[in-house]
């Protein structure tokens, strides 16, 4: 018996070790994973969630994809490539049929959202950090989370927004809770916000700062705002400021440079997505042609866009650099080849563009500052300066109609000519020859519908 | 106390070495049958506690020489037959006879099943337990346990999702519980919970593998489904789903008896679809391009989307080579598969010791070209008594699997086949290379270009020792592992991409637990009988995985992802850890052996909660009246049994992710460096979901039990139910895990067992039924998409009053004569065409219709033997679900113009007014047929044979001539005959299998296996 009573005391030994032990065993810490109660306690924690900001800036729902892609598809900017099909969100697009439950619209909502309530949330986290790297980084971090604040609620209202009823987006200058439901707020007080946003981040934010956004990244983004809410004097003032920094040069001679270098030496704002190959629902799933690797585009040239390079070239042949070098003319039909680059370089923001909104605002009343801007822009694309004879023997110098038509061909497809041509309170007209379809710049077909599954969960939300 | 391993080890001798004692006698004598006074030949005959044993000859004549004189117990055994114990008096020399006469037992009353920690008896329990003897199906040639479960116990539905070697298996026990959670039962073999869930992550090759799939059907003795809260509650918060509590073969006291089977066929696909073959694709999409007027014939051909028009060849030329392509994509995805298999077990014991072992191999190559499936393990069960108190085992299956695999649905394969791949392209360009079109897929190009692989090796077993403290008190003691190691790779060539790539995933499952318990049971004044069990129970789980992802090869010789440019390599890693800890406890009572009441209780304290939620407890209830037992029912003709029961208790359900409780920020990089995101908010409250559930039924028997039936009612509630509530996106994230709704299961279960003829042709039948009602009771008003939930598609919702999984469609009102449009119904019950300004069209006018679970459903089986032959014909059905086809949208006339071969339905499309039809008029690449509606849901329900058995037992005399004590040749089908009015592929197939939500879905999903198989099995 004594065997079994040894073996008896050292099993009861064993289950009262295992059991006691196991207590402790019932917590785990996540080991891929941070606890968000530990996430943002530090510096470094701060600066990492200030790069996993920028880093979902980049995804297809927002600047790697749909805030750009999504207004070429609502202005009639591109047409189907038949070479890889549409997904039924993207038909709606084309067809100015948005439905609540578009799911380009609902993940542009979804994540611009997640990206506004990080940058609050480093913010507020900003304060309960006192470690030895707080004092050296929290002006420039908290100048990085406005700015981000800023962009991300101008760029979200802009689809958003219902111009007839001056409705926006909700606005978040703090951290809400799952139980907040905010109501859409006026495009006015959102314009003031984003205005003010961006001058304090001016203020705090360095002149270089490691690729990401700067002081001149701020006044940028504001000439731009202050453009897109015409105050002309303000826009003009802004980008002179940015112009005449010296800071920026356009690049010359081979123009994939602004989109294969990070960052060039235009670029005034950019964001880099990470390595990957073609991914629909990004920039890359919608243009990228590429005959050797077989990849294959959504989208290609609508006539209106080669239309438009060929009878403002100024010559008899289309000899614009920015066609030559950005599209590809391939079994007759010409793609977009701006975005073929593995490591993919957003210019959200560049110098050429400061060109163009300071031509425009000031053409009414210094119309050499506008021509000498907008021949800067000419010049680098190969094509002769104002004022010109065409090839019908007409003299042809800058106007309004040539800045519009020159900022089409300078930032096609980088997200701007469908907010551009509605500041301009233009048409959309559909460019089938059989169609009679227009719609105005404030047609509700042509606004992001606020996703149903916000209405559902926010009753205050209201419907475009 | 003698050396227990020295006694071991002699024991071992003595069984190995058969001597001859000196002092012997022998025993002969007849079995028969005590009703008809038949012989019974092939019965058993064994000396307890010795090697000594036979089987009766063609007359039921037993001899068994040499055994030990003195005081002799012998026991004989039959199939079906109560076993008979009779205690002799052997003088050395002598020869005596000893007869018996075995009463045939219909309802197996006696019949020991196992119970959460522990055993009962089968008219002791009380509360709704289904047992799956296995000797109905030792002989089903399966390699997956999904079909010796299928149709077998009332209430409990069991589907593979497909007919793919290795397929995942989706078991409900009395319906869906859970939106987010499993509802996957818990499995415990042989006291070890053991892993489940999907083993990959790899997107396009599903693999919900456990270790099911690592055992041998063959090795198994027993399935018991824990059905009701009562029964479930002793696993606590594990118990919501029911719990399939699987119990390994062990040995039997007697000489080693030698068992082999083998077993091999074909399979097939169980029905093809009507697809569109090369002139019929053309001739169709040149009538949309025409109804679309999208240009002339001569640009319909320019236009063609998928690169077949060559730029070189003049417009005739193109022509003449499109016009004369047509090939059949699905044809080269589909073979007849194969499969075989084969296991040999030994199996015997001592009075001190008994051992199980054998070894098992299949082979399955699926209907689907290139998916391959192989397991191979081995088995020991072996139990020594050490002492006079104490026994000791170990019950262990090691076993390897490699599983070659071939994606499925959109991803490649066989649904690519019917779908990308169009009849008008052509396999090969003239130069013999792949033709490669510039939309769509060649899937051929695609197959021979993807290779995938696992190889998974999976250690199940425990060891063990039960410790008799009193004749009536014991200690139990359980130690089990259930580890798992899977290396996955998967290669991408350079037939359909500029680049190679190849990804290497590897997977460690470290997973162990312990039960240990008392365990009381003592009859009083021979009226009271007690039993009481109390015990505790851990478990700790951990999973660790690696994946390596490279690109650009330096040379094409090269597979491994490590061998690219570092640059071009990516890894990920992942961890996850879990553990219970329980206490529990049961109390049992039965008065005069007709009064029955238990008690249990568990306390679960788990690592997916937060600080003050970690704890739950769970009580069950059950009792039961043997109304045959009072003496105003006793010996009433006819009646023979009948038990009236019910019970009551609570049960849990934890499967949700680990973290969410404190919440977490995932890891990422920007622009080279670390950066953090927010992933889940932190919800300290989150608990348990909690079911609640009571259960009535009665167990009755007629005529000694020849028509025998069980009956339960229940209503299943479960609140708390865990659940993603979707929030604003303004707080930063769309929907957090909480404890959310409410939903119902309530229905009714019947289990028919009758003798209908027994004696020399012998036909029986068995019937089971269930009925399960599903509705979400609350749901705090949200409607909640199928997708939502992380499913794919389908258009399933979840929401209040209506059954999970019931779809949001608008209603589909034929196609208008005149026009050719598809017709709708509107809201205002109006009819018209689909309002495509209207953006909201599908919001205003969809309704919820139809259920993918069924309202019934169960298997009949038949069983009839005739002298050495028997037939078995067993029928499964599922009644009133609901199917949506999920591709027919696109197949249908919707994507024509676009990259999908459509359904020959389309061919009776509308032409002219007037015309009655049920397919629009064909459009170039419209979106209207492509919208959601009930055109697409179809009626589900199924009656189908799925096995038919023919067996031939070899004559008694044969196979003693041949020395083995039984040989049985078979034949079987399964999945030979359908009924349904089901249109798409099968009506058994699933898209998403593991979703509570997006059941009843198929989207290009491969079908289900017809397979016809012969075997062997020998038992010496």
């Amino acid at each position: 018996m004594n065997k079994i009573y040894k073996l008896l005391a050292i099993f009861g030994a064993v289950v009262l070790i295992a059991t006691t032990a196991c207590e402790k065993q019932l917590d785990f810490a996540p080991t891929t994973e941070i606890n968000s109660a530990l996430a943002l306690t530090s510096t470094e924690g701060l600066q990492t969630a200030l790069l996993g900001t920028y880093e979902r800036m980049t995804g297809g729902d927002l600047y790697g994809g749909h805030i750009w892609g999504s207004g070429d598809m609502l202005a009639y900017n591109v047409i189907k490539s038949n070479e890889y099909a549409l997904v039924y969100e993207e038909i709606q697009m084309m067809n100015k049929g948005m439905s609540p439950d578009n799911r380009i619209s609902s993940s542009m909502w979804t994540n611009g959202y997640w990206v506004l309530n990080m940058a609050n949330t480093i913010l507020e986290a900003i304060p309960e950090v006192n470690d030895e790297f707080i004092d050296d980084n929290k002006d420039r971090i908290r100048g990085e989370c406005l700015f981000i604040r800023a962009i991300m609620h101008f760029d979200m209202m802009r689809y958003f927004m219902n111009v007839n009823t001056g409705e926006g987006i909700p606005l978040l200058t703090k951290t809400l809770t799952i139980e907040d439901q905010p109501a859409r707020a006026p495009i006015e007080s959102i314009y003031e916000q984003v205005i003010a946003d961006l001058q304090e981040a001016a203020s705090l934010l360095p002149e270089s700062n490691d690729d990401r956004a700067t002081m001149y990244s701020a006044k940028a983004l504001l000439a731009r705002v202050y453009f897109s809410h015409k105050d002309y004097d303000l826009a003009a003032a802004t980008a002179t400021e940015v112009i005449e920094s010296e800071k920026f040069s356009l690049v010359q001679g081979d123009l994939t440079g602004i989109y294969q270098n990070y960052p060039s030496s235009e670029t005034i704002f950019g964001l880099l997505t990470a390595e990957g190959s073609v991914i629909t629902g990004t920039l890359q799933g919608f243009y990228r042609k590429d005959t050797i690797e077989g990849t294959v585009p959504k989208f290609v040239f609508p006539n209106r866009l080669i239309k438009i390079f060929t009878q403002t070239s100024g010559s008899s042949t289309l000899d614009d650099e920015r066609y030559l070098q950005l599209a590809m003319n391939y079994n007759g039909k010409v793609y977009c080849i701006k975005y073929n680059y593995r490591f993919m370089h957003i210019p959200v923001i560049r110098l050429a563009e400061m060109y163009l909104i300071r031509a425009e605002c000031v053409i009414g009343t210094n119309v050499t500052q506008a021509r000498e801007d907008m021949n800067m822009i000419r010049e680098r694309a190969g094509l002769k300066t104002y004022p010109y004879e065409n090839a019908g023997g007409i003299t042809i110098d800058v106007s309004m109609n040539e800045i519009f038509y020159e900022r089409t061909k300078e930032l096609f497809y980088e997200g701007d000519d469908f907010f551009n041509r509605r500041r301009l309170e233009r048409s959309f007209q559909d460019p089938n020859p059989n169609s009679s379809i227009e719609y105005e710049w404030n047609a509700s077909e042509i606004m992001f519908k606020i996703p149903q599954r916000e209405i559902d969960v926010n009753p205050n939300l209201t419907q475009n | 106390m003698k050396n227990p391993i020295r006694y071991l080890i002699i024991l071992l001798l003595a069984f190995i070495s058969v001597t001859a004692m000196a002092q012997s006698g022998t025993i002969k004598g007849t079995v028969t049958d005590s009703k008809t006074g038949e012989t019974l030949p092939g019965a058993n005959v064994i000396v307890k506690g010795t090697t000594f044993g036979v089987s009766t000859d063609i007359d039921g004549i037993y001899i068994i020489e040499g055994v030990p004189a003195g005081s002799i117990e012998l026991e004989a055994s039959f199939v079906g037959f109560q076993p008979v114990t009779k205690t002799v008096n052997l003088s050395a020399g002598q020869m005596i006879t000893v007869d018996f006469q075995l009463t045939e037992d219909f309802m197996m009353l006696n019949e020991l099943v196992v119970v959460g920690f522990g055993t009962e008896r089968k008219r002791d329990v009380t509360s709704s337990i289904s047992k799956i003897p296995l000797k109905d199906m030792r002989d089903i040639p399966t390699t997956n346990f999904a079909n010796a479960l299928q149709g077998r116990a009332a209430g409990v539905q069991v589907r593979q999702d497909n007919g793919m070697a290795g397929a995942p298996v989706t078991v409900r026990v009395r319906g869906t519980t859970s939106l987010l959670a499993s509802s996957e039962p818990l499995y415990v073999v042989d006291g070890i919970p053991i892993v489940t869930g999907s083993l990959t992550t790899t997107s396009g090759y599903p693999d919900r593998s456990n270790a099911l799939n690592l055992l041998n059907p063959n090795d198994i003795e027993s399935i018991e489904i824990l059905k009701d809260a009562s029964a479930a509650a002793i696993y606590g918060s594990r118990g919501a789903n029911g719990v399939v509590l699987i119990t390994t073969k062990k040995g039997k006291e007697g000489k080693t008896k030698y068992n082999f089977h083998y077993s091999s066929g074909i399979s097939k696909v169980t029905n093809k679809l009507d697809i569109l073959n090369g002139q019929e694709y053309l001739s169709a999409s040149k009538q949309a391009w025409f109804n679309s007027e999208m240009g002339t014939e001569e640009e319909f051909y320019q236009n063609l989307p998928y690169g077949i028009y060559n730029g070189d060849l003049t417009y005739g030329e193109n022509k003449e080579i499109i016009d004369n392509t047509n090939t059949d994509w699905v044809e080269t995805m589909l073979r007849t598969g194969f499969q075989h298999s084969f296991d040999l077990s030994a199996s015997g014991g001592t009075k001190f010791v008994n051992y199980y072992m054998g070894g098992f191999y299949t082979k399955s190559n699926g209907i689907i070209v290139g998916n391959d499936f192989q397991r191979m393990g081995i088995k020991l069960n072996l139990e020594i008594k050490a002492s006079k108190r104490l026994t000791v085992g170990t019950n262990l299956t090691l076993a390897n699997r490699q599983y070659v695999n071939v994606p499925t649905g959109w991803a490649g394969g066989l649904g690519t086949a019917q779908s990308r791949s169009l009849p008008i392209m052509p396999i090969y360009n003239n130069d013999g290379t792949y033709f490669a079109p510039t939309s769509g897929v060649n899937v051929m190009a695609d197959y021979e270009d993807r290779k995938y692989k696992a190889y998974t090796t999976s250690i199940l077993g425990n060891v063990y020792g039960k410790y008799k403290i009193t004749d009536y008190l014991y200690f139990n003691t359980d130690w089990g592992l259930n580890n798992i190691y899977q290396r996955e790779t998967k290669y991408e060539g350079t037939i359909t991409r500029s680049e190679a790539n190849s990804t290497d995933r590897r997977l460690t499952i470290n997973n162990w637990n312990t039960n240990n318990s008392f365990n009381f049971r003592k009859l009083f004044a021979e009226k009271h009988q007690v039993s009481a069990m109390i015990g505790q129970s851990f478990q700790r789980y951990a999973d660790y995985g690696l994946q390596v992802f490279g690109a650009n090869f330096p040379h094409p010789s090269l597979v491994n992802p490590t061998s690219t440019p570092a640059n071009r390599q990516t890894t990920d890693g992942w961890q996850t850890d879990w553990s219970f800890l329980s206490f529990f406890g049961s109390l049992g009572y039965t008065f005069n052996g007709k009064y029955l009441v238990s008690f249990n209780i568990r306390r679960d304290g788990s690592s997916r909660f937060g600080e003050n939620m970690k704890w739950g407890t769970f009580p069950g209830i059950s009792a039961g009246w043997i109304i045959t037992e009072e003496n105003f029912l006793k010996d009433k003709r006819g009646l023979s049994f009948l038990k009236f029961r019910g019970s009551f208790g609570i049960t849990g359900n934890a499967e949700i992710p680990n973290y969410d409780y404190i919440g977490t920020y995932y890891i990422t990089e920007y622009n080279g460096q670390s950066a953090i995101g927010l992933n889940r908010k932190p919800n300290p409250n989150l608990h348990w979901e909690e079911t609640s559930q009571w259960d009535v039924g009665f167990d009755i028997g007629f005529w000694e039990g020849r028509l025998s039936a069980a009956f339960d009612y229940y209503v299943k509630n479960s609140k708390d139910v865990l659940l993603r509530k979707q929030v604003p996106s303004t707080s930063g994230t769309t929907s957090v895990i909480d404890n959310v709704g409410e939903i119902e299961n309530r229905g009714f279960e019947i289990f028919l067992s009758s003798f209908n003829f027994t004696g020399k042709f012998k036909w029986r039948t068995e019937l089971n039924l269930a009925r399960n009602a599903n509705k979400i009771i609350d749901l705090e008003g949200q409607i909640i998409s199928g997708m939502d939930l992380g499913g794919n598609y389908g258009n399933n919702f979840a929401q209040e009053g209506h059954p999970i999984g019931a779809w949001r469609l608008v209603e589909w009102h034929g196609v208008d004569p005149q026009t050719g449009q598809d017709l709708y119904v509107y809201a205002d019950g109006s009819i018209g065409p689909w309002d495509e300004s209207d953006s909201e069209f599908f919001d205003k006018n969809s309704k919820v219709v139809g259920n993918p679970y069924p309202e019934v459903y169960g298997g009949m089986n038949n069983i009839l033997e005739w002298k050495s032959f028997d037939l078995g014909i067993y029928f499964t059905f599922a009644y009133g679900n609901d199917i949506y086809r999920d591709d027919g949208k696109f197949f249908e006339g919707g994507n024509i113009g676009s990259n999908w071969n459509q359904m020959a339905t389309i061919l009776d499309a509308w032409t002219e007014p007037g015309q009655e039809t049920d397919q629009s008029q064909l459009l170039w690449n419209s979106s209207v047929s492509t919208y959601n509606s009930t055109k697409y849901l179809d009626d589900g329900s199924y009656l189908r044979l799925k096995s038919l058995t023919l067996g031939y037992n070899l004559p008694v005399d044969v196979c003693q001539k041949l020395k083995m004590d039984a040989i049985r040749l078979y034949f079987i089908a399964t999945n030979l005959w359908t009924l349904t009015n089901y249109k798409g592929w099968d009506p058994e197939v699933n898209r998403d299998g593991s979703g509570n939500v997006t059941q009843g879905v198929t989207y290009l999903s491969p079908p289900q296996a017809k397979t016809f198989n012969v075997g062997i099995s020998l038992s010496f």
